[in-house]
């Protein structure tokens, strides 16, 4: 430390950071971190613009590879159709954007089998069952049962609607796949975007936010292909009865859930709210407080 | 492989994958790992002396013997701790404070006890607890881990406290001093001009000289017309003895208001303008000099009183707080609550009760103006 009356500035400020970081030391010398219900995180700009460009970043790529990812999809349908035994083909179809860009998007040509009456009964005992399984769960499912109810509600009118109007449910296998197909590769790109305004503006590093955000392009990636190739299959050989109830059931909701699942999960790890740039410089000091092991009289109190 | 295996294979794959993202909920659900309050140790929270109690403690379990011989033949004594940490007992003999090597870095490494008063020469770093079971008095521009007195303690100019400080009696602290952590006194505490400080307890807090002159002390106030929930503009909503008022509101001086009063723009409390109730505003709030509020006064945003302005309940801002010269929170008798971001006291202030700057106060040097100024 310089002498005061040699470098009065210098001995100040050397003084004034030496004092800032003895503030936070405890007895046993180790550092005192304040608890984490006083801790705040301050949105400053270069975070938001960090978080911008990151997300913006990720998105533009997305939207660069998203026809060789619609390529992957139409391998993967098609490696799947013919092991489950799913009649019809897959082609690839070209939508012009513009005049210099296309979006190519795998197409599933396959027909669903007519409604019987034992396929729309089946459907009676697919309400049933779900009405059914919302009384017998234990009250702490109560938000699970009422989900169940919702199902079995939906599935209700399906039944109405078939066995009111038949053969005047407007879709197909081939053109509700291919919807779900095209709304699965725009969530997929906007999965950056959503994480910038949610979770790149917290304390997370840059590790983690891209950790996060390839984790759910990656898993929606893999999914979106599967998932809809299965509700294909359900409503070839179940007919279009179900179709609704897929839709709306496991469908794009399904897809967001996996969306918030795997956030909240990036969300519990621990940030740099704890690891300040006071702490860390604090770690980095030459301790003028030496280590020691008696009980601390102030070691389990938070600062302040 | 059978058509049937094949399928069973395909959807237990896709139901697996749709699934897996829903394993650490599912962990945390079962387990509740993460269910449990955050942890609060409520002496520490709510008991101001907490740290001067298990220090006492700390000297209770490692150096009754020796305390108490130091105390029956007068004679001081040394010796170390289990983990080697040096403490001197300083008895009636007024023993040599520092080694040789203490004196000439002018850093004192180890536990400083008196049995009686204790006075401290100046520039000298303690970076161990300093306790004396009477005064404890300090010279000027040094630096403290912490300090427990029996007695009085009375800081010198520019000195630093860096954890806690408490006395059982009063604390003096000279001008340009600054108090890190918790400061207490059960009697009074008295800062000097330029000031630093960021928790304070005693049932007196003084900020300045002693008779520092008020512009108004606030006795006259109220002394013009009595406003009803009619005579406020933009007042939306009257029940409960409390006036909602949308927008802004300007207050003229020397009313008198008898009921309690939220704003949710700024306010402007004119001089001498009396409340008997509480205010709450979610901006900006100003006070005029001389103002009184009897209750409590809730600022969402930057608060600033004029001087000599007097207000009897808590006062709590989100953001800085400037008191003017004179003012005073809560009374003797009445302890109260000041929180705020930033704290900026003029000359002349009083708090009765607790003073929390989350990110610093400061009491204004002679000659300064009252506007926030924190480094």
């Amino acid at each position: 430390m310089p002498e005061r009356r040699d470098y009065p500035r210098a001995y100040d400020r050397v003084l004034r950071w030496q004092l800032e970081q003895l503030r936070r030391r405890g007895w046993a010398g180790g550092l005192i971190s304040p608890h984490r219900a006083m801790l705040t995180l301050r949105l400053r700009p270069r975070h938001v613009v960090g978080a911008a460009l990151v997300a913006l970043l990720l998105s533009g790529g997305w939207v660069l590879i998203m026809n060789r990812v619609s390529g992957l999809w139409l391998q993967i349908m098609e490696f799947w159709r013919g092991v489950i035994g799913l009649p019809g083909y897959m082609t690839m179809v070209h939508y012009p954007v513009g005049d210099h860009w296309h979006l190519a998007v795998p197409r599933l040509i396959c027909g669903a089998l007519p409604l019987t009456t034992e396929r729309w009964w089946l459907g009676v005992g697919l309400a049933a069952v779900l009405l059914l399984a919302s009384f017998l769960l234990p009250r702490r499912h109560v938000p699970v049962a009422y989900l169940l109810r919702a199902a079995a509600v939906l599935q209700v009118w399906s039944q109405y609607f078939f066995a009111a109007w038949p053969g005047a449910f407007p879709y197909d296998i081939t053109g509700y796949v291919e919807v779900m197909v095209i709304a699965g590769l725009f969530l997929i790109g906007l999965v950056p975007i959503l994480l910038g305004l949610t979770y790149y503006v917290f304390d997370f590093s840059l590790v983690r936010r891209l950790a996060v955000t390839f984790l759910v392009m990656i898993h929606l990636t893999l999914l979106v292909p599967m998932l809809f190739l299965a509700h294909a299959w359900l409503i070839h050989n179940l007919s279009l009865l179900f179709m609704p109830f897929l839709f709306l059931i496991f469908g794009l909701p399904l897809e967001v859930l996996v969306f918030i699942a795997l956030y909240s999960w990036a969300m519990s790890w621990h940030g740099d709210l704890d690891r300040t740039a006071a702490w860390r410089s604090g770690r980095r000091l030459v301790a003028a407080v030496p280590e020691r092991g008696v009980a601390p009289p102030d070691k389990e109190d938070s600062h302040g | 492989m059978s058509p049937v295996l094949a399928i069973a294979f395909f959807f237990a794959l896709t139901v697996g994958w749709a699934l897996l993202p829903f394993l650490p909920a599912w962990a945390e659900a079962r387990r509740r790992r993460d269910a449990a309050p955050l942890q609060v140790v409520r002496r520490a929270e709510v008991d101001v002396r907490h740290f001067a109690r298990r220090f006492r403690d700390f000297l209770a379990q490692h150096l009754t013997a020796d305390l108490d011989a130091a105390q029956a033949d007068g004679r001081s004594r040394e010796g170390r701790l289990e983990d080697g940490t040096g403490w001197l007992i300083a008895g009636a003999d007024t023993p040599a404070l520092f080694t040789a090597a203490e004196a000439g870095e002018r850093v004192s490494q180890r536990l400083l006890l008196a049995l009686g008063d204790l006075t401290l020469p100046a520039e000298h770093s303690f970076l161990q607890e300093v306790f004396a079971a009477g005064a404890l008095a300090g010279g000027p521009r040094n630096i403290y881990r912490a300090m427990l007195a029996d007695g009085p303690i009375i800081l010198g100019e520019e000195s630093t406290t860096l954890r806690w400080l408490h006395t059982e009696d009063a604390l003096v602290a000279g001008n340009g001093c600054a108090l890190y952590g918790r400061v207490s006194a059960v009697v009074s505490i008295r800062l000097g001009e330029g000031c630093r400080f960021e928790r304070l307890h005693a049932p007196a807090i003084a900020f300045g000289a002693a008779d520092e002159p008020a512009e108004t002390n606030g006795d006259e106030a109220g002394g013009g017309r009595e406003l009803t929930p009619r005579d406020l503009p933009g007042q939306v909503d009257f029940g409960a003895g409390r006036c909602l008022v949308e927008g802004d509101l300007e207050i003229e001086a020397e009313a008198r208001i008898d009921f309690d009063l939220v704003v949710v723009g700024r306010l402007r409390l004119g001089r001498g303008v009396r409340v008997d109730g509480s205010v709450k505003c979610r901006r900006d709030a100003e006070l005029g000099p001389g103002v009184v509020i009897a209750g409590s006064l809730v600022c969402g945003r930057h608060l600033r009183l004029g001087a000599g302005c007097r207000i009897g309940g808590p006062l709590l801002a989100e953001g800085d707080v400037v008191l003017g010269a004179g003012c005073r929170v809560g009374g003797a008798g009445r302890p109260t609550t000041l929180s705020a971001r930033r704290v900026t006291v003029a000359a002349g202030g009083t708090v009765h009760g607790t003073v929390w700057a989350h990110e610093g106060g400061r009491l204004l040097a002679a000659g300064e103006t009252g506007e926030a100024r924190h480094a």
